[in-house]
């Protein structure tokens, strides 16, 4: 786990948190076994996205969903779940080991499969260009794991999960 | 071997995308450079290397035919306050000639990095930030490319 403590505001635990929640995907998305590079084409939008949400305090949850081109069925689903507080003790941190010991447990998908990002926000959040509505894949027949608080800061943290069969 | 290092303030004072936003300022300082066209495609590797603190330790190495520059990325408490950060602009632009680049990243992001990079640029490429830039190597692969003959032209009576 890294962590530090400074004079941090909520722009900088915003920054801090939305750098670590997109670093956390890659490592997902690397760890099960797919390729980071089209994640990667759009950091710029996830990062904007993120980072607008969490300064409104609109977003509530991250989405990977990782599926099968070939049916578009749910193949696995990791949440990072955003809860907002009004005390802090200060620090920034990041577990990104809790994140790849829960990978070994959740185990690699398919080559062949494909990834979508999905952010949950609140009613009346800001636009964000490039953003629009849509739904979820099913989650029939899966069960919820979860990895516990991974990446956090002052009154801001994220929880994580994962679906499985 | 002249070197020049910058210290540029990262998260969480900067967002990945904005470190390298500004890195790029730094390097190719001419908005409307070819330079800077090339260096905005590999924005999605930078800003993964950036995110995981890569170039904390492992320096962005820009070379050329002047000085060597090495960029390196300032994180947590030192971003805040500005301690060791060096965000000066340069004297001449090391992308102007014909120049490589070397971003570091975790030993695991380096296949897909290089593979995503090969993509859209021949200038750019990633290495483990366990790996060193070897001076004489880069130095080397400089004065290869600057003496290379054009056989064509050379073979004509």
């Amino acid at each position: 786990m890294s962590t530090f403590t400074a004079s941090i505001t909520y722009t900088h635990t915003v920054t801090y948190v939305t750098t670590k929640m997109l670093l956390t995907l890659k490592e997902i998305i690397r760890e099960i076994g797919l390729d980071p590079a089209r994640f990667t084409d759009s950091w710029d939008s996830y990062e904007r996205a993120i980072s607008t949400w969490l300064s409104s305090r609109h977003l509530q949850r991250v989405t990977l969903e990782v599926y099968d081109p070939r049916n578009n069925g749910l193949v696995t689903r990791w949440d990072m779940d955003v809860l907002y507080s009004t005390v802090g003790d200060g620090s920034l941190w990041v577990d990104t080991a809790a994140i790849r010991y829960s990978i070994v447990k959740a185990g690699l998908v398919p080559a062949h499969c494909r990834y979508d990002i999905i952010l949950t926000t609140a009613p009346g959040r800001p636009d964000v260009a490039g953003w629009g509505s849509c739904d979820f894949r099913s989650t029939d027949g899966f069960q919820r794991f979860s990895v516990g608080a991974t990446v956090g800061g002052n009154g801001l943290s994220a929880q994580t999960a994962y679906w499985s069969r | 071997m002249t070197v020049v290092a910058r210290r540029v303030a990262s998260t969480p004072t900067r967002t990945a995308t904005q470190t390298w936003d500004k890195i790029v300022e730094i390097l190719a300082p001419d908005p409307r450079s070819p330079a800077r066209e090339e260096l905005a495609k590999a924005a999605g590797v930078a800003c993964s290397s950036i995110s995981s603190e890569a170039i904390k330790d492992a320096p962005i190495v820009v070379w050329s035919g002047g000085p060597r520059v090495r960029v390196y990325g300032v994180f947590d408490e030192d971003a805040i306050t500005g301690d060791g950060v060096n965000e000066d602009a340069l004297s001449k632009s090391p992308t102007a000639g014909d120049w490589r680049m070397s971003i570091p990243c975790l030993p695991e992001d380096v296949k897909w990095s290089n593979g995503k990079l090969a993509a859209v640029s021949n200038r750019i490429s990633a290495r483990s930030l366990e790996d060193d830039i070897d001076d004489d190597q880069s130095e080397s692969a400089s004065a290869a490319r600057s003496l290379t003959i054009n056989a064509e032209e050379f073979l004509k009576p």
